[in-house]
């Protein structure tokens, strides 16, 4: 089966928190943005906006920090989910997190994070720009790889005619 | 949702926030009486202080017999009620980090109490290893520091 990923390209977001909004009002039927799983981290004065969630890393710090074995990996979808049974909200998760992707709901005193939807991201759904875009792992990297080619296939009609 | 946030990968195993809370809390400069311990490898260079998670469903309340662990209301705090421990370790057996100490002369165990919310080890610790965060704001934290940290490492790609 084919995985999919949440990519992002911070170059398209324009910073309207609509995935936000969506995201907890998803989640938590609350448009609140404080409880939603992906954040845009903004720097106005620059204008530079970055949406920020869960990499689903494969070897994930947060699974292997947890005390309780409580975070796992849902192989079906590739995702690494919480099991809020075992959970014991000692957050260190948090701390542990590089990208601080793992959030906390204060009212509910519980750790929060993206869970791609069961398979259908919302934030993807709403996103105007397509800054956030949930597509297969392998095609990931294609506009890359496009670009890549485009600037060596104009080097090699450059020099070698 | 308060708590000591640490990045263990910052401490340099010096010791202040330990003399400073044995010092605020017992009164005297031993770090068998401080409520955050470092664990270290030194030969290998690897320093973990290890403080009270302050969890939201501590495993230490839950399993104590005499209903000593209580939290506090105001900051959230978990700390034993000296009045009604009877020292028989529980809590430490239950804490996935084995973060109560045993007091050397009470034989009551300890946490730390956030210092009624302003911890003086983060306030002493000069490297950034410590930090108290309030209201879920780490994790807003981390994320500016990942992208200032990203975008770097992409620059000095010519």
């Amino acid at each position: 089966m084919e995985q999919k990923v949440l990519v992002v390209d911070h170059e398209k977001c324009t910073g309207c928190r609509q995935c936000e909004l969506v995201c907890s009002v998803f989640h938590h039927g609350v448009s609140n943005p404080s409880l939603s799983r992906i954040n845009v981290i903004k720097w106005e004065n620059v204008g530079f906006y970055f949406p920020m969630l869960c990499q689903h890393c494969e070897e994930a710090a947060c699974m292997s920090v947890c005390p309780k074995g409580a975070i796992y990996r849902d192989e079906e979808l590739n995702r690494v989910m919480v099991n809020y049974d075992l959970c014991i909200g000692c957050k260190m998760c948090v701390t542990a997190c590089p990208f601080g992707a793992m959030g906390i709901n204060v009212k509910e005193k519980k750790v929060i994070k993206c869970d791609y939807c069961d398979g259908d991201p919302k934030c993807v759904a709403f996103c105007e720009t397509k800054a956030v875009d949930y597509i297969d792992a392998e095609r990931a990297n294609l506009k890359k790889k496009r670009e890549a080619v485009l600037k060596y296939s104009e080097l090699m009609r450059r020099f070698v005619g | 949702m308060n708590a000591i946030s640490i990045i263990p990968d910052l401490c340099s195993g010096c010791e202040s926030c330990e003399i400073v809370c044995s010092l605020s809390h017992e009164e005297s400069f031993s770090s068998l009486l401080s409520r955050i311990q470092i664990k270290k490898w030194g030969e290998i260079g690897v320093y973990i202080p290890i403080v009270c998670q302050h969890c939201e469903d501590a495993p230490c309340i839950n399993i104590c017999p005499t209903k000593a662990r209580i939290r506090l209301e105001e900051s959230g705090a978990v700390i034993t009620d000296e009045k009604w421990c009877v020292g028989c370790k529980s809590c430490i057996y239950a804490c996935p980090f084995s973060a109560p100490i045993i007091h050397p002369k009470k034989g009551k165990t300890m946490t730390c109490d956030l210092c009624r919310g302003k911890p003086l080890c983060v306030e002493v610790c000069t490297t950034g290893a410590l930090s108290f965060t309030t209201d879920g704001r780490l994790s807003f934290q981390r994320k500016r520091a990942s992208i200032k940290q990203s975008l770097q490492t992409l620059k000095s790609i010519p």
